[in-house]
């Protein structure tokens, strides 16, 4: 009796322990399932992750191709206008050496003077070839006119050939009668002595005939603009150039 | 009743071992089939992890690129633009100043007094073909005037000739002042005057022809259309050819 019941305890004791291995294998099973699924999850959840930025890359990339696309074709527009404008160029180039042959052809070796009434400017020049350049002041253009005797007087500078016909050293400026009625005085006799100004047209004058003169000013600050009565007045260092380096009646003087 | 609870709970330990045999059969071979999921995964996100290096790569790349037009390129051509434009601006120039000296040197006008006409030539070609009346051609033939070339000695709008001492009747008497209304003869030589060597003038006509006649001149008159054109044509110095 007592072997019995001492067998039948031994065999609840083995069954028990079987039981409780079984479990725990169970457990540990279900652990590793869990602990799979976990790892499983994460590197789907990672693939998803890194597709996005995948997706993410191409989109950028294609929107910087695209910029990169609009450049290119800036670039080539700015290359084929850059090409139209050195043809261009080429082309005016050409014409211009054409046209400084055919002056050559025209005229004489002798230096002269060359007026550009629309920038203002002068040039001293030698077979085409610029010796020195000035800014000068040329006429206003614009009309004035005299109440009293109907005449009217235009402030243009004349555009042709001049000689130099005298020069001098410290002109007198004798007044014309449009400078009165500009300042709203009365006009004198032609030969009265406030007609006669000094310094006005500064150290040198070279006179061009018909009242035309180049001469200096007493307002440096207004040269490079149209401000004269139809005089090409020019700067004091310039003007001396000029006047030390021309002849009368050999230099010409050309204003276009 | 003790007898009871221990057939139930003899149950209950059966079932739990039940169950424990079953997921410890079936489970691994779920969790072998998961483990090789994620050996494929992991594959993939290599494959992945390697299209992405590959992606950032082409896109800085892309981007560089970009970067090399927009800041180094493009800023040079746009540099090389303006001095180009720049330098066809100081070429236009030149070409415009050398057009017009060449436009002075090659203006000319000739006096046909055989077909009574007045050309102006600029560069070779007959820019302007005038007609003169033959009255004026047989009065310059006629005048003192000889020389076959003349020049252009000055040019003016609305002139204002100075009314000559002789024709006052007592030059004993003070005479006006020369610029005195007296003395002035606005519109005796038209509106405008292109004067040349050996007092000849070319103008436009004139209904004054009291006061124009008094002054010492040759002239060529012409309708006042055709003495504008013909003012604003040529230049100081032109030179004019009798024919």
């Amino acid at each position: 009796m007592k072997k019995t019941k001492k067998l039948s305890l031994l065999m609840n004791f083995g069954l028990t322990i079987i039981i409780l291995t079984i479990f725990a294998l169970a457990a540990i099973d279900v652990y590793t399932f869990f602990d799979t699924r976990t790892e499983y999850e994460i590197a789907k959840n990672r693939i998803a992750g890194i597709s996005k930025e995948i997706k993410y890359l191409e989109k950028e990339k294609h929107k910087i191709y695209r910029q990169s696309s609009s450049l290119k074709r800036k670039q080539l527009a700015l290359i084929e206008i850059n090409k139209n404008l050195i043809e261009k160029s080429i082309g005016l180039s050409n014409e211009n050496m054409l046209l400084i042959q055919r002056i050559n052809e025209l005229t004489d070796s002798e230096p002269y003077i060359l007026v550009d009434t629309r920038e203002n400017t002068l040039y001293f020049k030698r077979k085409g070839q610029i010796i020195r350049y000035a800014k000068c002041s040329v006429g206003k253009g614009g009309i004035l006119r005299d109440k009293k005797t109907g005449r009217k007087w235009e402030f243009v500078t004349p555009k042709g050939i001049f000689t130099i016909k005298n020069k001098t050293e410290n002109p007198l400026w004798f007044k014309p009668d449009w400078a009165f009625i500009e300042e709203k005085k009365e006009i004198p006799l032609p030969f009265a002595p406030e007609r006669k100004v000094e310094g006005e047209l500064g150290k040198y004058a070279l006179d061009l005939g018909f009242g035309y003169k180049i001469h200096g000013t007493q307002k440096e600050e207004l040269l490079g603009r149209a401000v004269s009565h139809g005089c090409i007045r020019l700067g004091a260092d310039d003007l001396e150039y000029i006047y030390k380096n021309t002849k009368i009646n050999k230099t010409l003087v050309y204003v276009y | 009743m003790i007898k009871f609870f221990k057939i139930i709970f003899r149950l209950f330990l059966l079932s739990i071992l039940g169950i424990s045999i079953f997921i410890h059969i079936k489970l691994p071979s779920y969790t072998r089939a998961m483990e090789s999921e994620i050996a494929e995964l992991n594959k993939q996100l290599s494959m992945l992890s390697n299209q992405k290096k590959y992606e950032t790569a082409i896109k800085q790349s892309a981007y560089s690129d970009t970067e090399i037009i927009k800041e180094e390129m493009l800023p040079q051509i746009e540099e090389e633009k303006k001095s180009l434009v720049e330098q066809n601006k100081i070429l236009l120039k030149e070409n415009r100043l050398l057009s017009g000296h060449l436009n002075i040197l090659t203006t000319k006008v000739i006096f046909d007094t055989k077909l009574n006409r007045l050309k102006l030539v600029k560069n070779g070609k007959i820019v302007s073909d005038i007609v003169v009346s033959k009255k004026l051609v047989a009065d310059f033939l006629k005048s003192e005037i000889n020389r076959k070339t003349l020049k252009i000695l000055a040019k003016e709008k609305n002139p204002a000739p100075i009314k000559p001492k002789w024709t006052f009747e007592d030059i004993t008497k003070e005479l006006p002042a020369e610029n005195s209304t007296e003395r002035l003869m606005i519109g005796a030589l038209g509106n405008y005057a292109i004067y040349f060597d050996d007092y000849l003038i070319i103008h436009d006509f004139t209904k004054n022809t009291r006061q124009h006649d008094t002054i010492n001149h040759v002239c060529i008159q012409m309708k006042p259309k055709d003495m504008q054109k013909l003012y604003n044509s040529v230049f100081i110095g032109t030179k004019l050819y009798v024919e």
